[in-house]
């Protein structure tokens, strides 16, 4: 957007002929597009780190490939324009390259034999290669002696085996790169095209005998002894039943014979890929390829009851109680809520006591006194559960059933969450006793339910969604899906519209946010900064926050994101990828040895082809057709190069020009901004850089007589590009004003870089106020702003780069003392009204 | 102060090494000759190895494996002028603190040695 109109007005005969041949040129303009590209693929990483965005790894690997190639071409052209004295600069590349490469390629997994494991011999690291599920329940079988239904696993092994036999690595991960999970499309349609794969695909050959013979050991036709009147197959996937529970996340296909188990297998594979799963496994920070697919076969029991067993009651978690819940049947019934259930509570101690019994059936169909299980069982199972919980070291969720002939089966065996759950519960049990501040509004509809409190946020701009403080009450007009993206660390939300059926209310509920929907006035009559408790279940917003202070699960939730394992891969792709040292061309560090980052790189490469192509340092002087030094009172070198008609037919012939000699229209009106009497471009020396540590090691400005360049600007009568350079901050504008209406337009970019994350994610939300104020279309990618303006009268336009030079004045140093998103409005109406100065020392003196 | 050891196929590498690492107070025994380094290491006391990937009769690999079986508690940084991602796996898998390449400045070489060595 910013090179392509640049070179329209900028040949190669513009340079000293016999110095710069066409060939540099071209290398010049390519370094140009790919600093543009490379600029903006950094934006994209830095956001998903900054914003703790859930993606999936596979978009930051996409990402890291596109900006090392972007960083390859800029270090290609710049050996093109300077071959002699960048001779390690490929090497500088390539080394960098390989830890970026290190971090991002994806781990090797092995996809060789055992495919199949049977589950009645004890199984070595076999969490890796069966699955928590078929672990647990093997483990329970071979180590406790419990019963359990026959079966086997086919393993993990046998899950890359058939990827890679079909080849689906790839085009999976560029399927999941493409995800965005604040739409509820994306998600859709990333999953249907996982699943067209997966289903189109082959279980290899060498797996699905594993699987047939395995079946046949136990069921075969010459295998004495009871044949199963069907099989179940379900997931064990690596990580599932662990910390994170995956609870209801794949399929289980019941009443499979031999002949559909291959199948059936495949179908639950595929389940992984379910838009459930995948949102589920993303959110928490999983990477796909760590969580495979282990499939469970087992027998299926003919039972008369089945039920689940808790071994803890979640609502007194630390009594010694354990829950049973039993219905006739087989257990669907009790997972679907068809049936209730027959609810016993027995005691661990004193020889499982029954304390108390409630009997279930269908509705209408309860009769008290009547009983399903009988006390015998009852404590076979309390005594099972207890037994399961001092061997697995917490407290258990089991589910189990009884037979036809009165035998007793464990079927699976989980981690119970205790803390989620009995929070709810408890929170449930005492909120109608609290007293409460005054209320401030009710109604709505209860899209998540739950009690929440904090300082009242309120939304104006979408965009702002990523500056929404941890521990606010959200309020916003919309319940727009990418707010997904705060409610992990928000007390609670309430919209004007929406309801419980959209997106965000079914991520809310999956966080446990308390969000109250369709709420009416609530932008207008919740003060932003007032300590508000919303309740959600109640639908009522009252005053203060008399809730009893307890950890909060998005503080967990938070916490299990910020450790999880993609968090970490990507902290080391952003150590490699983002950190600048390289900001003072003066410095005599400021060398290609000195890069340890992609961004350094680009930073480096920037600045010695312009500086190259400048001749900066060298003495050409009165060369007609070189850039010309700028001399004025602003403390930044800076170099201007006539495309035609933009200075004065006097100064032709010199080295240096002064702001007096230019006669182009739009560099005189965004000179006038730059020079405006109300910005602050002296006494640098006064800031405290000390203050701001590493952050600082020589930014700010580029002394006068730095041999180092990256302001410049190009120019003709109507046409103006400057490429501005602060310190770190960099902006580029693009413009053409002339008499032509139509043609006018106006773009303007500008970067960060160093400084504090939320200082400059401050400082950027100020700039794309003071845009928008202006007329600008503003977009904003992290760091960085890009704003466009199209089809101005002149003058008018002519305004409009006089407040951006002003703005580039203005903003200089801005983000270290921005520190608060109250801040922003007031001072972006302060800088329309015409206040130019924003720096500290301004402040102090103002204050 | 640490004891340091550096194999380099390259004699004056590891002069360089042990001249940067010397000033920051460390004791730097440098090596071009795999035995030798592998010798040294059974009968002194090394409380960091740097390696070369490419020596002439081993595979730093194969002496880093060596050599933490004399002194399991041994840190190690890993230097190599030709990576590949298999062979950084490999080196971190045998317990490696961390996998570097050529060219490495100064400042980079003594920022890697006193992370491995704090941490």
């Amino acid at each position: 957007m910013f090179i392509q109109n640049l070179f329209r007005h900028w040949t190669y005969r513009f340079f000293a002929p016999g110095v710069l041949i066409r060939e540099k040129y071209e290398a010049f303009r390519g370094v140009l597009e790919a600093d543009s590209r490379a600029h903006e693929l950094l934006a994209d990483i830095e956001e998903i780190y900054i914003s703790r965005s859930p993606v999936d790894i596979s978009r930051v690997e996409k990402l890291c490939r596109e900006l090392s190639f972007a960083v390859e071409s800029m270090v290609d052209g710049l050996i093109r324009i300077s071959p002699l004295e960048n001779l390690t600069l490929r090497e500088i590349y390539r080394k960098i390259n390989f830890y970026l490469e290190l971090r991002i390629a994806p781990p090797e997994h092995p996809f060789f034999p055992p495919f199949v494991v049977l589950l009645d011999r004890p199984l070595e690291g076999s969490a890796a290669l069966v699955g928590g599920k078929a672990t647990n329940i093997a483990r329970v079988s071979n180590e406790l002696g419990l019963p359990v239904p026959r079966g086997f696993a086919v393993t993990t092994r046998a899950f890359y085996y058939f990827l890679e036999f079909n080849d689906l690595k790839e085009p999976i991960k560029k399927a999941l790169s493409g995800l965005d999970l604040s739409s509820s499309a994306s998600l859709e349609a990333v999953s249907n095209e996982i699943l067209r794969l997966i289903r189109g695909a082959v279980v290899p050959p060498a797996v699905e005998e594993e699987i047939l013979s395995a079946h046949d050991i136990f069921w075969g036709e010459d295998v004495d002894g009871e044949k199963p009147f069907s099989l179940t197959v379900r997931s064990s996937a690596v990580g599932e039943d662990g910390d994170l529970t995956f609870a209801g996340q794949f399929t289980s296909v019941m009443g499979v014979g031999r002949d559909e188990l291959i199948d059936a297998y495949k179908e639950v594979l595929a389940s992984k890929y379910s838009p459930r799963a995948i949102d589920y496994r993303v959110r928490n920070g999983l990477l796909d390829s760590d969580t495979p697919m282990a499939v469970l076969v087992q027998e299926v029991i003919p039972a008369q009851v089945s039920g689940v067993l808790y071994t803890r009651d979640l609502a007194v978690p630390e009594a010694d109680l354990s829950v049973i819940y039993a219905v006739t049947g087989l257990g669907e019934t009790l997972v679907s809520g068809e049936v209730t259930p027959e609810v016993v509570s027995v005691s661990c101690r004193d020889g499982f006591e029954i304390l108390s019994r409630k009997s279930g059936g269908r509705a209408g169909e309860i009769r008290e006194g009547t009983h399903i299980l009988d006390e015998g069982h009852i404590r076979i199972l309390a005594g099972w559960g207890a037994q399961m919980e001092s061997f697995f070291g917490r407290p258990q969720d089991v589910e189990w059933c009884l037979d036809c002939k009165g035998r007793l089966y464990v079927l699976q065996a989980r981690p119970l969450d205790v803390e989620g759950r009995g929070r709810e519960l408890f929170d449930r049990q005492t909120e109608d006793g609290d007293e409460e501040g005054a209320l401030l509004l009710e109604g709505g509809e209860t899209a998540s339910a739950g009690r929440g409190c904090g300082p009242v946020f309120i939304l104006d701009r979408d965009s702002e969604i990523g500056m929404v403080p941890a521990g606010a009450v959200l309020v916003a007009r919309y319940g727009r899906p990418h707010y997904t993206t705060a409610l992990d660390r928000i007390a609670a939300i309430v919209t004007e519209q929406g309801s419980r059926a959209g997106h965000l209310a079914s991520v809310a509920r999956e966080y446990a946010t308390p969000f109250l929907a369709g709420l009416e006035g609530a932008t207008k009559r919740l003060v932003p900064g007032m300590v508000v408790t919303v309740d959600a279940t109640r639908r009522r917003v009252t005053e203060g926050c008399l809730m009893a202070a307890s950890p909060s699960p998005p503080a967990k939730r938070d916490n299990v994101f910020e450790k999880s394992p993609f968090r970490r891969l990507l902290k080391g792709v952003y150590d490699i990828v983002s950190p600048l040292r390289l900001v003072d061309p003066a410095s005599p560090r400021f060398v290609a040895e000195e890069c340890r980052s992609l961004h350094d790189l680009i930073r480096y490469v920037h600045e010695k082809a312009v500086g190259t192509m400048f001749m900066v340092g060298g003495a050409k002087g009165g060369s007609s057709k070189g850039a010309k030094k700028i001399v004025s009172d602003l403390p930044i070198l800076l170099y201007l190069l006539d495309v035609g008609g933009a200075l004065t037919p006097v100064s032709k012939d010199s080295a240096q020009v002064t702001p007096g000699d230019f006669v182009s229209y739009p560099l005189r009106a965004f000179w006038k901004g730059l020079t405006d009497p109300g910005v602050h471009w002296s006494g640098m020396a006064h800031f405290n850089w000390s203050d701001f540590g590493d952050a600082v090691a020589g930014g700010g400005v580029v002394s006068p007589d730095s041999p180092g360049l990256a302001s410049y600007m190009v120019a003709s009568d109507d046409y103006l590009n400057a490429h501005i350079r602060f310190g770190y901050h960099f902006s580029i504008v693009d413009a053409l004003c002339g008499e032509n209406e139509g043609l006018n337009y106006c773009n303007f970019r500008f970067v960060g870089g160093g400084g504090r994350p939320e200082g400059r994610g401050l400082r950027a939300l100020f700039l794309q106020g003071v845009l928008e104020a202006l007329g600008f279309l503003v977009s904003v990618k992290g760091d960085l702003v890009d704003a466009r303006l199209r089809e101005m009268e002149r003058d008018e336009l002519a305004r409009r780069l006089t407040s951006l030079g002003r703005l580039l004045g203005a903003t200089r140093l801005m983000d270290m003392q921005l520190s608060s998103i109250d801040q922003i409005p007031g001072l972006v109406s302060d800088f329309l009204a015409g206040r130019s100065r924003f720096d500290l020392e301004a402040q102090g003196r103002d204050g | 102060m640490a004891r340091i050891l550096v194999l380099d196929d390259v004699i004056d590498a590891g002069i360089l090494i042990r001249k940067i690492l010397q000033r920051k107070g460390h004791e730097v025994a440098i090596f071009s000759d795999e035995e030798e380094a592998i010798a040294h290491a059974r009968t002194n006391p090394v409380d960091l190895a740097i390696l070369d990937i490419k020596l002439k009769k081993m595979t730093g690999i194969e002496v880093l494996d060596e050599l933490k079986k004399s002194n399991p508690d041994m840190k190690a940084v890993m230097l190599t002028g030709y990576p590949t991602v298999e062979t950084a796996r490999q080196a971190l898998s045998l317990g490696a603190s961390d996998y570097c390449v050529k060219p490495i400045s100064k400042d980079e070489l003594e920022e890697k040695v006193s992370e491995v060595l704090g941490g």
